[in-house]
């Protein structure tokens, strides 16, 4: 099908239903967004959760003889104890992520429910507007 | 000698799944043990596999292990660990979806695939060979590290699609096509990669356009509970929900027979590392009008319509124009069931067997070099 086709197709669907395509190219590109407002708060929870885990290979390198077996050594001895304190950091922000997601899941449905009505109401208006044109025109 | 599968999880009903079963059945016909370990299982599969526990597994210099890789999971450091100690490690990679699909929706799933893609670099320098089934994955594994690649078309029996649909579905979707429409299909997960919205999106606008009667089903279940909500939302705000049907673990008589009824398979998917549903919708000749993303060109090959854009109107007008024409969807039925052909499984299995054996016969201190990557796919594809 050629680019002529298709915009005849466009134009064909504009004088069926007036404003029907853009509408159908907003509402996907609404859900394609992903991202709506900027970086949703969930969204950055879940930032801070994928950086929370220590990284517990300290490098060991040195330019004296022995050192990096010495530091290699004690990197192995307390790699335990890190993981131990690293499990419990990570415990610590998934539950606060969990609490924190129910509140924004909430708040992000409102969110998303206030911006469907909004592009509702400004189609009514453009419709109200078409039909007050289309009136005025039949009256003169 | 011997390859154990390893996976995150196992389901049925899931393209790696039922690739990881056709690969054990291949295994052990061709005279080489294997088993199934995945650290979570459907229920219904428990005794196909074993429980994957994080404790150093049996080493033994015939063994091998073949890692399934598609989501972040704790095998993975585990493999890495096991591969230090002297296990060899095989890699077939299903691809892993970008995270930036997910964090607007499921935040915690995006920092998951974030977290696979790190795994899957530090597993690198351990494998022997990571295999894909597109050169869209092939690409991504070399970026990745992996020096030793190699092109292995998935698993899947087609032979299934040749058995009877589901004859009460069949019916029903019979009875309501004497009402005329066309019936638009897709198959996947609700999940914000396969970009649903748009499929919907199009279909709108070919309702209006082009057929008032017609129908669009999305078989598949949902990733991620608010994409489904949208998905609906949509559908209701662009007035077309009444003509689109989503549906959820359905049997795969129930599928075919999804298969059979429909008119075009539609696909607008961003992401696909490869794309099992477009074979399947091939092996029934049914056409495909597919956006050209990702594995889709590769996969589909000349069997369908490949856009290079996917705005509603362009696609309502893409699917218009096929369904109006006999003659090019004869020849694009034609054309996929020939394209499925290459993924026969009796082929695919030879194939998988042939890229595995030399691995299996040379010992690990002998493997100086890397296997080569073979240039191609089956049928030209890629």
């Amino acid at each position: 099908m050629s680019t002529s086709d298709v915009q005849d197709a466009e134009q064909r669907l504009e004088a069926l239903a007036p404003g029907y395509a853009e509408l159908a190219r907003r509402v996907a590109a609404r859900i394609a967004r992903r991202d709506p407002g900027g970086v949703r708060t969930s969204v950055a929870f879940a930032r801070v959760v994928e950086r929370s885990r220590l990284d517990l290979g300290a490098p060991i390198a040195s330019r004296l003889p022995g050192v990096r077996l010495v530091k290699g050594t004690v990197r192995a001895l307390i790699r335990w104890y890190l993981r131990w304190i690293d499990d419990q950091i990570n415990g610590l922000v998934r539950a606060l992520l969990v609490a924190h997601d129910a509140v924004a899941a909430r708040v992000e449905t409102l969110e998303e429910r206030a911006g469907r009505t909004g592009e509702q109401v400004r189609a009514l208006e453009g419709r109200v507007e078409r039909l007050e044109r289309a009136q005025s025109a039949c009256d003169q | 000698m011997r390859v154990d599968q390893y996976l995150p999880s196992y389901w049925s009903h899931d393209a790696i799944g039922n690739h990881v079963r056709q690969v054990g059945r291949a295994l052990r016909v061709s005279g080489i043990d294997s088993d199934i370990h995945a650290a979570a299982v459907d229920r219904r599969l428990e005794r196909e596999v074993e429980l994957w526990r994080p404790v150093p597994g049996e080493r033994r210099p015939d063994r091998l292990i073949l890692y399934h890789l598609s989501v972040d999971s704790d095998m993975s450091d585990w493999l890495v660990e096991e591969a230090k100690a002297g296990q060899r490690v095989l890699v077939y990679y299903h691809n892993i979806t970008p995270a930036p699909f997910f964090e607007g929706w499921l935040p915690e799933v995006g920092g998951g695939l974030a977290r696979a893609r790190r795994q899957m670099a530090a597993l690198a320098p351990f494998v022997e060979l990571a295999l894909a089934p597109s050169h869209h994955s092939l690409a991504e594994l070399e970026e990745a590290g992996y020096r030793a690649t190699a092109f292995c078309p998935i698993l899947v029996d087609l032979d299934e699609y040749y058995e009877p649909a589901d004859p009460a579905v069949l019916q029903d979707l019979r009875r309501r096509r004497e009402g005329g429409g066309a019936d638009w299909l897709f198959v996947g997960r609700l999940s914000p990669n396969k970009c649903q919205q748009d499929v919907i999106a199009a279909f709108a606008v070919y309702r209006r356009l082009f057929d008032r009667r017609a129908r669009l089903t999305l078989v598949g279940g949902a990733t991620v509970p608010a994409y489904r909500e949208a998905l609906v939302g949509q559908a209701e705000e662009l007035e077309v929900a009444g003509a689109v049907t989503f549906r959820d673990g359905v049997t795969s008589r129930e599928l075919l027979a999804r298969y059979h009824s429909a008119d075009v398979f539609v696909c607008l998917s961003e992401h696909e590392g490869f794309g099992v549903p477009l074979v399947e919708a091939m092996t029934v000749g049914l056409p495909i009008v597919a956006y050209a993303a990702a594995a889709v060109p590769e996969t589909v090959g000349a069997a369908g319509v490949l856009l290079d854009d996917k705005d509603p109107v362009r696609v309502a007008c893409a699917v218009a124009e096929l369904l109006g024409d006999p003659a090019r969807r004869r020849e694009l039925a034609a054309a996929g069931q020939q394209r499925a052909e290459a993924f026969d499984l009796d082929r695919t299995s030879a194939q998988l067997i042939d890229l595995l054996r030399p691995v299996l016969e040379t010992p690990r201190s002998r493997r100086k070099r890397p296997v080569a990557a073979p240039a191609a796919s089956p049928n030209g594809a890629g």
